[in-house]
């Protein structure tokens, strides 16, 4: 009851405060918006750039060429080898020369002519294997394993181009860390010192109550919930440009294609909604560490 | 029984200032005690440290069997319950009236509401200030508002009441009026006075224990004392 009793005490000084300091409380709220935009932008990078790469790595495949002439024994020991390799997919697909063969055949009167002409499809053809691995940050490690069995003769994959762009997206997605990360330390700093101006009006209050015998947390309790506030009303207007602004966004692209069918957006939904919540955690934690700080001062009488 | 006792107490202010010096005092429950001393004698300090507003550099503060010299900062309000403390510029909250201001103290350490009603018109009465309860701090002479800071240090009752300068800003009538009112609390509900004062007049006619200080020393300790013009 008497919990009940002070946290209403608290909330009833909060909204006070809030109405009494109207342009500053404006000022505070209007900060943590923008910031919360920039914040939401850099979030929804990060989101999308981690799932491009997924998308991106778990594409990536390598073509596993077998020497010429090779046994069936031969091919029923390496496919054994190959599924016995932790890093490769078992969903490999396979071709052997006779398929070669008839595609080669199909390939016009006189490619059919010189088909016709082969005898012995393996003296001429590889067998070739399309293979995925799970981990591909690992490519390397099994690529060189498959090489180094004896009846492969190479294996091509396209390993500059996928690294580079996997790295890239790994530097966006540590910049938009790091942004998030600055944007909410100078979000605290500006909280911390708006409401420091609004307390200072109140110093006096704050004073008495400390003579009267009111605890630490009876005191910073109205300041809290006013940051809780501040915090709170910042976020609706990153969250509704949010929720709005990227759905317009991923409908204005065709099925959420970025330049590329490689390059694909997180559907919006419930994507929006997660990152809506993560603003207002954002916002309405930075509001009530800014002003349970800003209050630490005034407590040491 | 001592409800405070002071074992050689010194303050050292940061900025090197030594405000006292091996202080020890003592003084009983009930007892109406007055501190008196010119400037940078110590007096102040020694009030503040009563009611944890300073901390000493050594020594032992008990106050009802609690060393509050140990006290952290953040229980300080534990000590501060159980006692009421008068200022010279009585610390009242302007855009609240009489009555609010005496309730705000019972307020905020979370009284039930009847409580808070009846104990604030009981101190408010005990002032003589029942009929302005509903008056603004301004509209109020000075020594019926230092009346609304006393209703406030006693509405919680309180064992010791710690009064620093209350009659500082006062003329002479107020102030005899005020500590008449301090006498009254005193006698009739027991509760423990330290006034701290350098008001001539009201130290000799009044004839209570006197506690010169002088340079963070106490120079003289008298049972029904008089302002002594060659110490101070």
């Amino acid at each position: 009851m008497k919990l009940f009793r002070m946290i209403r005490f608290g909330i009833r000084d909060a909204f006070k405060s809030v109405g009494r300091n109207f342009s500053l409380s404006i000022a505070s709220i209007s900060c943590i918006s923008i910031t919360l935009l920039v914040v939401s932008l850099a979030l929804i990078a990060s989101f999308n750039v981690k799932s491009f790469s997924k998308d991106i790595k778990s594409d990536v495949t390598m073509v596993v060429f077998l020497n010429l002439g090779v046994t069936q024994d031969e091919v029923a020991s390496f496919e054994k080898n190959l599924n016995n390799i932790s890093n490769v997919s078992s969903d490999w697909e396979s071709k052997d020369p006779t398929e070669r063969k008839e595609m080669l055949a199909a390939d016009g009167e006189f490619w059919s002519s010189v088909a016709e002409s082969i005898d012995n499809e393996a003296e001429i053809f590889h067998y070739s294997y399309l293979v995925k691995v799970k981990d591909i940050t690992k490519m390397k490690e099994t690529v060189s394993e498959i090489e180094n069995m004896p009846v492969v003769d190479y294996v091509n994959y396209g390993e500059t181009m996928v690294e580079k762009l996997i790295t890239m997206f790994d530097i966006v997605e540590k910049i938009a860390f790091v942004i998030v990360i600055v944007l909410v330390i100078v979000t605290v700093f500006l909280i911390v010192n708006t409401i420091k101006l609004t307390i200072f009006s109140r110093k006096r209050e704050i004073s008495i109550m400390r003579v009267v015998g009111a605890s630490n947390w009876t005191i910073k309790n109205p300041f809290v919930i006013e940051g809780f506030l501040i915090g709170l009303l910042g976020s609706l207007f990153p969250i509704i440009v949010t929720i709005y602004g990227y759905a317009a966004f991923y409908n204005s692209l065709d099925n959420g294609q970025l330049f590329s069918s490689l390059i694909k957006l997180i559907d919006p939904y419930p994507f929006v909604y997660i990152i809506s919540l993560i603003l207002a955690a954002i916002g309405v934690l930075v509001g009530m560490f800014g002003s349970g700080r800003a209050v630490r001062k005034y407590l040491k009488v | 029984m001592e409800l405070i006792s002071l074992k050689k107490v010194n303050k050292k202010y940061k900025n090197g200032v030594t405000a006292i010096y091996d202080l020890d005092l003592k003084i009983k429950k009930g007892e109406f005690v007055f501190v008196i001393g010119g400037s940078g004698s110590g007096k102040s300090t020694l009030i503040k440290m009563l009611y944890r507003e300073e901390k000493p550099s050594s020594g032992e503060i008990m106050i009802g069997g609690k060393n509050v010299a140990k006290l952290r900062n953040s229980k300080v309000y534990k000590l501060r319950r159980r006692l009421g403390i008068v200022f010279q510029d009585y610390r009242l909250l302007p855009k609240l009236t009489v009555y609010e201001n005496v309730a705000f103290a019972l307020e905020v350490i979370g009284e039930k509401s009847n409580v808070i009603r009846i104990n604030t018109l009981k101190a408010l009465e005990l002032v003589g200030l029942k009929g302005k309860t509903r008056n603004y701090p301004d509209q109020l002479s000075g020594g019926e508002q230092q009346r609304v800071a006393i209703a406030r240090a006693i509405v919680n009752n309180p064992k010791l009441l710690i009064c620093d300068e209350p009659t500082g800003n006062l003329d002479p009538l107020m102030s005899e009026e005020i500590v008449n009112v301090l006498d009254d609390i005193n006698k009739t509900m027991g509760t423990t006075v330290i006034m701290a004062t350098h008001n001539k007049d009201i130290v000799n006619k009044f004839k209570k224990r006197v506690v010169a200080l002088k340079d963070g020393r106490i120079v003289k300790d008298y049972e029904e004392g008089a302002y002594d013009n060659e110490i101070i």
